[in-house]
Formats: structure tokens, sequence, C-alpha cells
């Protein structure tokens, strides 16, 4: 072997030698190899010396001829590799290594290169790989891409950045960006461009595409600049995203919000959100600002209903939370009284809520508060005024009628008064003229016949002395006369009822037994209203019963009750104590009871407030 | 004291109030005339009607504001008294105002309307009385001629004959002459006299 190499010079190198040496002769009988091949395929020169080189690389010498290798043809210093052979020669461990072989002719020996091309295939392959999935990224991605040169001609696009735009790829490949670009964008859009391919300084926008078919999309635009090897700028990437449906929702949702926010604030809409399955309520701070709720504090339907006013509950007790069966109701609306828990003011609101379902079971009520207090002010105000108005139709309507009645009745009487006086002066002076006092006395009697017939024709007209009579429910009668006292206008009042049930029916003039009992309750109410202590709901108690085969009514407040001085005079025609008031009231009251062969009277004995009593006979 | 040829003109729709109110005139010696309304009246008046009416406030057709206004437009004097059903402060104001004598409310006694009806006579006496001394007055005033009127005026002012004289550009005899036919045709016997005539006549 020593012999074989010439001179020490040659073999240390081959021994030192980072490449893979192997020296054959002619016909390819290893002579020798060096350390290297040992690294590289795991056989020492003692190993592989004697052996053929094919039994290392049998692929390239089966291919190729050995001697049409090495046959002095001149291909042997062509590189296997590039003729695109893949290599592989066994390792001692029985795996395989990539090589690549390199020959040089030594005159009497070859010497054979090899090059462990392994790992730089497998880089090879990596880089390639890497390229194939960017470009199969880029391909598939969801996101458009395209590429363009420093003036914006787009040069690469994928599949996506085609549905963008609507375009096919050869279409844009002619194109330049700048054509994609809404035209009232552009300009922002070009400004940002310029600077990226000047100062590479990146932009991320949304703006508007306008695509093939003229409809616009909007789209989120990434740019950067590609510098190439030179760290000159080359090109520009953008990756584009469809956003129009974002943008569009967001745009939606935007102008509903506010709309929404805008609705809230003008008409200070209190939301609720009434959740069926454990009756909690969540609401707004409007909500919780009316009835006075703290925002932490976990809220439901019974403290709701708790911040009602109670004078908004019905008489009876029968309203509980239980019976707001909200679950009944398609739709609910409302106008009730708040009161708010801190201040104990009260608030009018108007109350609309809908229930909502998940397909089998309501399970939801949603609805709005709106504070309506001043409305409610302004029509308590009409209603006030309206009463006053009324008050003084009738005022004036009495006072003509009174006016009527007086003079029927003045002209007799001053008539009487002047045949009267004549008549006394003729007795006066002694001398008695028959003839004149005759003529006196006889106007006088005229004219008296004359006034009652004048009272007589007077009451006809006002059909007192003859009244319709019926069978009268008088507990239902009570409760129509409720009804209507309570749209009078003189404001709002409660009513204990203690109503006798199973009375047989009255019989008297429906509509006098109810001016009666709206008089009387009317006065109650009055008197609670006058009082010191004011109260702005006075609470009016009526009673039926029995006594002595007739009905009794009984109508009571709880005011400040009746003097005894006072009590002597209530059923006198024009006696008021009220400022505005004819006085006439109970003296008419008393004769309607009266007419329909009743009794009227006031109680002395009751120690709190003022009773009136009357009765009225069954229906016989 | 009343002149006897006074009468009571009672104007109201009101039949009753129309008896008896003439039989309490009849008795208290007055002459009575009683009319349904104003109209009436107005249809039957004559210019030597003196006395003064009863009227109701309150009418048919023409009511008792309207008829006072009527006839002061015609010029009839007559004092009124007024008689209603209901005192009305504002309406009596007003009818006093328009010459209305006296404003009585209905029944009315026999005392207060007789000394209503008196004052009012007297009242009406009076100024017929004192429309007479006027006419008169004016009478002799016109019966002068212009230049003695003239010299009447002057007379009045004050100013003396010489003065006069000097005005009107007449001789002082010729004023003297003036003056005496003057006084003579008034009927006054000093200067006091012709002045108090003059005053009536004015």
């Amino acid at each position: 072997m020593v012999n074989s190499l010439e001179g020490l010079n040659f073999r240390a190198l081959f021994n030192t030698s980072s490449d893979a040496l192997i020296l054959t002769d002619k016909v390819g009988r290893i002579i020798e190899s060096n350390h290297a091949v040992r690294l590289l395929l795991g056989f020492s020169s003692t190993e592989l010396s004697g052996q053929m080189i094919e039994s290392l690389i049998p692929d390239y010498y089966r291919a190729n001829r050995y001697q049409d290798r090495f046959g002095g043809n001149g291909n042997a210093k062509k590189r296997a590799a590039d003729l695109g052979s893949n290599l592989t020669a066994p390792h001692r461990d029985g795996t395989q290594r990539q090589i690549e072989i390199y020959c040089s002719d030594l005159h009497d020996y070859f010497l054979v290169k090899l090059y462990d091309i392994g790992e730089r295939i497998l880089r090879n392959q990596r880089v390639s790989e890497y390229a194939e999935s960017q470009r199969a990224i880029v391909e598939q991605s969801v996101a458009g891409i395209v590429q363009t040169d420093l003036q914006g001609n787009i040069i690469l696009t994928n599949h996506c950045f085609c549905e963008i735009t609507g375009y096919d790829q050869r279409q844009l490949l002619n194109m330049n960006l700048m054509a994609l670009i809404h035209p009232e964008d552009r300009r922002r859009h070009q400004t940002l461009f310029a600077r990226l391919v000047a100062e590479n300084s990146p932009f991320t926008i949304e703006t508007r595409y306008v695509k093939s078919n003229g409809e616009v999309s909007w789209v989120n635009i990434s740019g950067s600049r590609i510098n190439d090897a030179y760290r000159q700028p080359s090109r520009c990437v953008a990756v584009v995203i469809d956003i129009t449906e974002r943008t569009l929702t967001a745009l939606a949702l935007q102008a509903s919000e506010e709309r929404l926010r805008l609705a809230e604030r003008a008409a200070n809409l209190g939301i609720f959100d009434i959740d069926l399955t454990d009756n909690s309520v969540q609401c707004n701070q409007r909500v919780l600002d009316i009835w006075g709720f703290r925002a932490d504090e976990p809220l439901n339907c019974r403290k709701f209903l708790a911040g009602m006013h109670p004078e908004e509950l019905p008489e009876q007790n029968l309203f509980t939370p239980e019976h707001i069966d909200y679950q009944k109701l398609d739709e609910y609306q409302d106008e009730y009284r708040v009161i708010h828990r801190q201040r104990h003011t009260e608030t009018w609101v108007s109350v609309s809520a809908r229930k909502f379902s998940d397909g089998e079971h309501e399970k939801r009520v949603v609805g709005i508060v709106q504070d309506i207090s001043k409305r409610k002010v302004s029509e308590r105000d009409r209603q006030q005024s309206d009463a006053a108005m009324s008050t003084l139709l009738k005022h004036q309507v009495a006072a003509q009628t009174a006016t009527a009645i007086a003079h029927e009745l003045n002209q007799p009487l001053a008539a009487i008064s002047a045949y009267g006086e004549v008549a006394r002066q003729i007795v006066d002076g002694g001398a008695i003229n028959v003839e004149q006092l005759n003529r006196a006395l006889n106007g006088c009697v005229q004219q008296a016949q004359r006034a009652g017939q004048t009272l007589h024709k007077l009451l006809k007209f006002l059909q007192i002395s003859e009244i319709n009579r019926e069978p009268i429910n008088i507990n239902a009668l009570i409760e129509d006369t409720i009804t209507l006292s309570r749209n009078d206008g003189y404001g709002g009042f409660t009513t204990h009822l203690q109503l006798l049930q199973g009375l047989p029916p009255v019989y008297a003039n429906r509509l006098q037994i109810k001016m009666v009992l709206a008089n009387l309750i009317r006065n109650g109410v009055e008197a609670m209203r006058g009082e010191a202590t004011y109260q702005a709901k006075p609470r009016i108690i009526l009673k039926t019963g029995i006594k002595n085969n007739t009905v009794l009514v009984t109508v009571q407040d709880l005011g400040p009750g009746l003097d005894t001085e006072t009590a002597k005079h209530i059923f006198d025609p024009f006696f008021t104590t009220k400022l505005s008031g004819l006085g006439m009231g109970l003296a008419i009251s008393r004769a309607l009871i009266e007419a329909n062969d009743g009794l009227l009277w006031w109680d002395a004995d009751n120690p709190a407030g003022t009773v009136f009593h009357f009765t009225l006979p069954f229906e016989s | 004291m009343i002149d006897n040829d006074m009468t009571i003109f009672i104007i109201d729709d009101d039949p009753a109030i129309r008896d008896a109110l003439t039989l309490m005139m009849e008795q208290a010696h007055f002459a009575v005339e009683s009319y349904s309304d104003g109209r009436a009246f107005l249809d039957q008046y004559r210019s030597e009607m003196r006395g003064c009416m009863i009227v109701d406030l309150k009418m048919p057709d023409l009511n008792g504001i309207e008829f006072q206004e009527e006839l002061n437009s015609r010029g009839i004097r007559m004092p009124i008294i007024f008689l209603t059903g209901h005192g009305n402060i504002p309406l009596s104001v007003k009818t006093v105002k328009a010459g209305a004598s006296d404003f009585l409310t209905k029944p009315v006694s026999r005392e207060t309307l007789i000394t209503s009806i008196r004052v009012a006579l007297q009242e009406y006496q009076n100024l017929q009385i004192r429309m007479k001394v006027n006419q008169h007055g004016r009478s002799l005033v016109s019966s002068l001629t212009a230049r003695e009127q003239e010299v009447m005026h002057c007379v009045l002012a004050g100013h003396s004959n010489k003065k006069i004289a000097q005005q009107l550009g007449i001789s002082h005899r010729t004023v003297e002459i003036h003056k005496a036919r003057m006084m003579h045709k008034i009927g006054a016997n000093n200067l006091l006299e012709l002045v108090r005539i003059a005053q009536v006549a004015d």
C-alpha cells in the first residue's frame, strides 16, 4: 500500500483529508481508503482493501460500466449527481448513505472521492418541501395574498385573492393593485404604498375594493416590502382579508346599538328581563333608579311588585306575585305608580312586556319601563280643571235656575205684598172702602194661589214628584257608583266594602240613588282632603245591611267628623262648609231618599269620621 | 207741595203687579195710568203728561234699560223708579247714571215706594219750574234787538256806559237809550236781576 502511494506528501494528504477518498486500481479494486471513509461508511481501510468499488456503490457502477466510466472516454470527471443519479453507499451498520462520487484518474490508480450529500439532500428536500408547503399555504390560504412590484403591478396572486377581487389570476397579472381599490380610498392607499416602498413601513388598513362585478367589498390589507439579496427593495406583498360581512355586521350592529342607545336616552327607557324559570330579573340602570334598587342586589319579581304603590293593588287581597301569571300573557301593558325604596317618592310608569319562549316553554319576559309622571301630572291637572269647569257650569245652571224660580215666585209675592199693604192701609184709615178692600184681598188670594201653582209647575218640570222606580241590586249599584265617582275628577280614593251578600232587590229610582251615593262619597272624600293631615287617598267605607225590613246603606269617611253645631244645619238648603259649594247636596240627597220612601240621617254616635245612613224599601 | 196734575205711570208686564200698584197709588190719591209694556206707553205718550213712572226692569220685548234710553232720546224727562226682582248693583248704578230716580227691589213696601214717588215728583216739579224760568228768560233775551243784546253782554261784563259807547262805536247817549230799553224788555229793575235772568237763559 505504501508503495502504491507516491511519496509521503500524498500519503499525508490522503490520510488527513476531510474528504472521503478511496484509491482503486484500474479495474476498480480498492487499494486503500482514508479515515474520512471510515467516518462516512464505517469501514476501515483494511476492511475495504481488495474489494471492488462496485460493492460499495453498486447502483452507480451497475448502471455505468466501470470501463465506460473510467475507460478514458472523458466522462470520468462528470459528476454522477449531475447525471441526476442518486447514489447510495452501504454503511457498515447496514444503513445507506447518500453520496456523490468524483473520480480522478491518477494514471495507475483511480482516486474516488466520496461526498456525503445526505445532509444536503435532506436540507434541499426540506427547502423544497418548505417552498412547496409555502406555496400551498399561499395558494390555499383563506387570506388573499398578492405580490406586486414596486409600482404596484401584480406579479403573483393566490386563489383567495382572486375570489376577493372576482378576477382570475391571468386578469390580475395584467393589473395594478390600485385599480382594485375603491376610488374614494385610493388616495389613502397610495400614500401608504409609497411610504412602504420608500421607507419600508408596513401598514394595515381597512379599505374597500371594487370587485369585477362592480360590487364593493371591505378588505383588511397588510402590506410589507420584500428586499432582494442585496437588501434592495424588490417587491411588495400584501395579505388581504375580506371583511365585508364582518364590517357590514359591525356597522349594522353599531347602528342598531346607537339607535337603541338614542332611543333609550330619549325615552328614558328602562329595560328589564325576567327569567321565568327562577323569577330573577335583569334590568338596566334606569329601572334600578325608578325602583331604588342597588346595582349589585339580586332582583326578583317579588321585589319589583313590592315597589308598586299599595293603592295600585286591587282592594281584595288577592294580589300576590303568584297571581301575576306572566305566562298567561303574551303581551302585558300597564300603567302604575312605583315607590322609590329609599326616597319614598312615587313615579308613574308605563310598562310593556312580552314573553319569549325557547320553542316549548315561555322562559323570559322582556319589557320596557317608561317614566310617564309628567304626562300623568298634566292629565291630573286637566282632570282637575275639567272638574272645576263642570262645577262652574253646574253653578251657572243652578244660578240660572234659581233666578228663574226667584222671578216666578217674586212676582206674586210682590203683588201680594202690595195688596196686603193696601188692605192694611184701608183698615188703618178707619173709613173702609169696601170695594177697594175686596179688590186688595182678592188680589192677595189670587197671587198666593198663583205662587203655589208656579211651584207645582216647577216641581213637575224638575220631575221630582214623579219617579220611575225599579228593583235594584243595591250592592251592584254601590260598585257602579264607585266606578263613576273615580272618573268624576275630584281625585282618587280607596274604598272598603262591607256589602251584605244576597240582599233582596230594593225598589227605588236608580239614577236618584246613584246621585245620593255619589254625593255622600264626594262629601266624604272632600272632608278628608280638607283635613290638616292631608290624605292623598282618602278611604271611604261603604256597608249594606238590613234594618227594620229595609236595606240600610252606610257611607263613612275617616275625616275630621262634624261638630254638633255644624251637624244641626247640614241638611239645610244652601248650608255649606266648602269654599265652593251650593250647599244643596245633602238637602237634595235627603229629598231624593225621602222621595224613594227612605230615610237619610247623620249618625251622631259615631266616634270616627262622618257617617251617613240611608234606608230604602225592598221590592214588595 | 206737589201739584195735583201729576200722574203715576205704571209700566209692568205682570197684570197683578199693575193692579196691586194701581190700587196702592189710587189709595194714596195719585192719578194712575198703567201700561203692560214700554211700547204701549210710548204709543200713547202726550207731551202734556206730567208725573213719574214705575217701570219693571225685566220686561219682554223692550226691557227697562232700553225703555229708559228710548225716553231719553225722545226728551221725555219724567223721573223713573225701577222695580226689579233681584237687586243688582251694577245694573242699578247704570240706570241711575242714565237718570233713574230710584231702583227698588220687589216686593217693595208701600212706604218705600210712596216716599220714592214723592221725592221723584218733587224733583220733577222743581225741574219743570227751572225749565219754565229758563224758557222765560230765553224768550226775554230773544225779544231784544241785536244791538240791545250787544249792550246787555257788555253790561253783564261790567263795562261802564262810556266804555260800551267806545267799544260799539256809538254815542254815550245811544248806549243809555239801548240799555234802558233792554232793561225794560227783560223786566229787570237793577243789574242783579238782569244777571239772574241772563244766567237761566244761558
